[in-house]
C-alpha cells in the first residue's frame, strides 16, 4: 500500500504511536522511498522544535494560599476514608442492575431435564460422598443409596423406618436394612439449582463490584459450587449426626425444609473471607513513591 | 489507621507537587487565566483528597487532567467569555544556551511556533499541548477530551501540518521570496475541520 506524505499514520509512526504491524508499514514504505524517509526525519525534527517551543513557556505555581485550601481539605477527609463495603467500580449501580437481571434470566430459563437431571445428581452425590466422609471422620459410620442416607442400627432405639418429606417417593422395593434408619434426601436436592445460580449470581457481582484481577473474579465466580455442595453435605451431616445423638427421637419433618437456607447461608458466609482475602491481596500501595511519573516539563 | 492518614497525606502531597505545574500549564491554556487556573488546579487537588487513591492511582494523570479540564470549561463557560492566551503573555524562559546568536534564532523560532499554536482552533491546540507539553499518549489525550483515538491522530496531524506549512511560509516571507498573507482560507478551513469530519481512512 502506497502511503503519501500526507497520512496521520506517518505523524503516528513519528511519535511513536503506531503498533508493530503499523510500524513495519512505515518502515517499509520509507526502506523503499527516499524522500518518504526525508518526509520523516523532517517531521521528527519539527515535533522536537514544538516541544522545545512548548516546553519555554513558563510553569506558573500554586500560590500558598491555595496549597493551604488543600491541606486544609486533606486534614477533613483524612479520618472519613470509605470503608471496606464500598464497592471501587465508579459504575457500580450498573453493574449490580446488570447482574440482577442475569439471575433474573438464569432462574426463568428453563433448563433441559436432560441437563437438570444429571446436574442434581452430580450435587448431591458430591455433597453425599462429603457428607459421609465426615460422618466417617467423627466414627459414625453410614452406608448411602441414590441420595437416602442409612444411619447405624445399634445406636438408634427407634423402629426401622424412612425419614422423609411428605410426598418424597421412596423407590419401589426400597427397604433400610434391619434396625436403621434411613433419610431421604432426594426431595431437596432439587433447590440446589436455585442456591446454585444465586451463589454464581452473587460470586459475580461481588467480584466485579469489588476485584480488578480478572483471574480473582473467576476464582471467586468458581468458589459458589464447592461451596453450595460443602453447605449441604454440612447440612446432610449435621441432620445425621443430630439423629445418632438424639437416639432417634422423632423431630418434624418441617425441619428438614428450614435446615437448607440456614446451610446454604453458611456458604454465603464462606464466600466473604474469600473476598475479603481477595481485595486484601489486591490493595494497591499508594505511597508517594507509587505516583505515576510528572508529565513531560 | 493513622499510618495510613499521613501515608495518604504525603501521597497527595506529593501529587500537588509533581502534578500542580503541569496542570496549571493545562488549565491556563484553557481558561486563558492564570489566577483562575488556580483556582481550578486547586479545585482539582481538593477533589482528589475526596477520592479513595487506591482506587485512582492507576488512572491518575488521565484522572487529574480529565478532572482539571472539565473544571477548567466550567469556568470558561461561566464567563461567557474566551480569551486566548496571547503570544505577548508567553515570557519566555531563557536557558543558558552555546551561543547568544543561536539562542536567539532559537527564541524567535520557539516565539514564532507558539504564536501559531495560539492561532489553531482549540481543539487542535489542546490536543498538541497534551501530546507534546505534558507528553502524554494518544489514548491518554483521547480520554482526557473524550475524543476517539483516531480523531486525536487526526487533529495532531492536522495541526502538525497548519504549523509546519505556515512556518515554511514566513520563512519564504522573510527571506523575501513570496509577499507577506496570513493564513489562506483553505489553510483555516483544514485547521479548523471538526475531528469528526475527516476521519475517513485514518488509523
Amino acid at each position: 500500500m502506497n502511503k503519501t506524505f500526507d497520512d496521520p499514520y506517518l505523524t503516528a509512526y513519528v511519535l511513536d504511536e503506531l503498533d508493530k504491524d503499523g510500524r513495519d508499514l512505515i518502515e517499509n514504505e520509507m526502506q523503499r522511498r527516499k524522500e518518504f524517509r526525508f518526509e520523516a526525519r523532517e517531521l521528527a525534527d519539527f515535533t522536537d522544535q514544538l516541544r522545545a517551543a512548548l516546553a519555554t513557556e513558563p510553569m506558573p505555581e500554586l500560590t500558598p494560599g491555595h496549597k493551604r485550601a488543600i491541606t486544609a481539605r486533606l486534614q477533613q477527609t483524612g479520618s472519613r476514608r470509605k470503608p471496606f463495603w464500598v464497592p471501587i467500580t465508579p459504575n457500580w449501580k450498573l453493574r449490580a442492575e446488570l447482574a440482577l437481571l442475569v439471575a433474573l434470566v438464569l432462574w426463568f430459563v428453563p433448563i433441559p431435564a436432560s441437563l437438570s437431571v444429571p446436574m442434581n445428581r452430580l450435587f448431591a452425590g458430591a455433597s453425599m460422598h462429603m457428607a459421609r466422609a465426615m460422618l466417617g471422620a467423627v466414627g459414625t459410620r453410614v452406608e448411602w443409596s441414590d441420595s437416602i442416607l442409612i444411619l447405624p442400627g445399634p445406636v438408634l432405639r427407634v423402629p426401622t423406618g424412612i425419614i422423609a418429606p411428605p410426598g418424597s417417593k421412596v423407590p419401589p422395593g426400597f427397604k433400610p436394612p434391619s434396625n436403621t434408619i434411613a433419610i431421604d434426601f432426594r426431595t431437596w436436592i432439587c433447590n440446589l439449582r436455585f442456591w446454585t445460580t444465586l451463589l454464581l449470581v452473587t460470586g459475580f457481582l461481588a467480584g466485579n463490584l469489588y476485584l480488578r484481577k480478572p483471574w480473582r473474579k473467576f476464582t471467586l465466580i468458581a468458589l459458589a459450587l464447592p461451596l453450595v455442595i460443602f453447605s449441604d453435605a454440612m447440612r446432610k451431616f449435621a441432620l445425621a449426626e443430630w439423629l445418632v445423638h438424639t437416639n432417634g427421637q422423632p423431630f418434624q419433618l418441617p425441619v428438614f425444609d428450614l435446615t437448607q437456607p440456614i446451610f446454604i447461608l453458611f456458604s454465603f458466609l464462606a464466600l466473604l473471607p474469600f473476598l475479603i482475602w481477595f481485595r486484601r491481596s489486591e490493595r494497591m500501595k499508594w505511597s508517594a513513591e507509587s505516583l505515576p511519573p510528572a508529565p513531560t516539563k | 489507621m493513622k499510618i495510613e492518614e499521613s501515608q495518604r497525606a504525603d501521597w497527595i502531597r506529593s501529587a500537588v507537587s509533581r502534578f500542580s505545574g503541569p496542570l496549571l500549564r493545562y488549565a491556563q491554556s484553557i481558561t486563558g487565566n492564570v489566577d483562575q487556573a488556580r483556582d481550578v488546579v486547586q479545585d482539582t487537588f481538593i477533589r482528589l483528597c475526596d477520592e479513595n487513591p487506591e482506587q485512582i492511582l492507576p488512572r491518575l494523570t488521565p484522572w487529574l487532567y480529565t478532572v482539571c479540564r472539565n473544571r477548567a470549561l466550567d469556568v470558561q463557560r461561566r464567563q461567557y467569555r474566551t480569551r486566548p492566551l496571547e503570544p505577548a503573555e508567553l515570557d519566555l524562559q531563557v536557558s543558558p544556551e552555546p551561543s547568544p546568536a543561536v539562542q536567539a534564532e532559537r527564541n524567535d523560532t520557539h516565539r514564532e511556533i507558539l504564536a501559531l499554536l495560539a492561532r489553531l482552533p482549540k481543539n487542535q491546540s489542546e490536543v498538541v499541548r497534551l501530546k507534546f507539553q505534558h507528553g502524554l499518549s494518544y489514548r491518554e489525550v483521547s480520554a482526557i477530551t473524550q475524543l476517539s483515538e483516531t480523531n486525536v491522530g487526526f487533529l495532531i496531524h492536522t495541526a502538525l501540518k497548519t504549523l509546519r506549512q505556515q512556518m515554511k511560509a514566513d520563512l519564504a516571507v522573510s527571506e523575501g521570496r513570496v509577499p507577506a498573507s496570513p493564513i489562506s482560507n483553505k489553510e483555516q478551513g483544514l485547521a479548523g475541520a471538526r475531528p469528526s469530519d475527516s476521519t475517513q481512512g485514518v488509523p
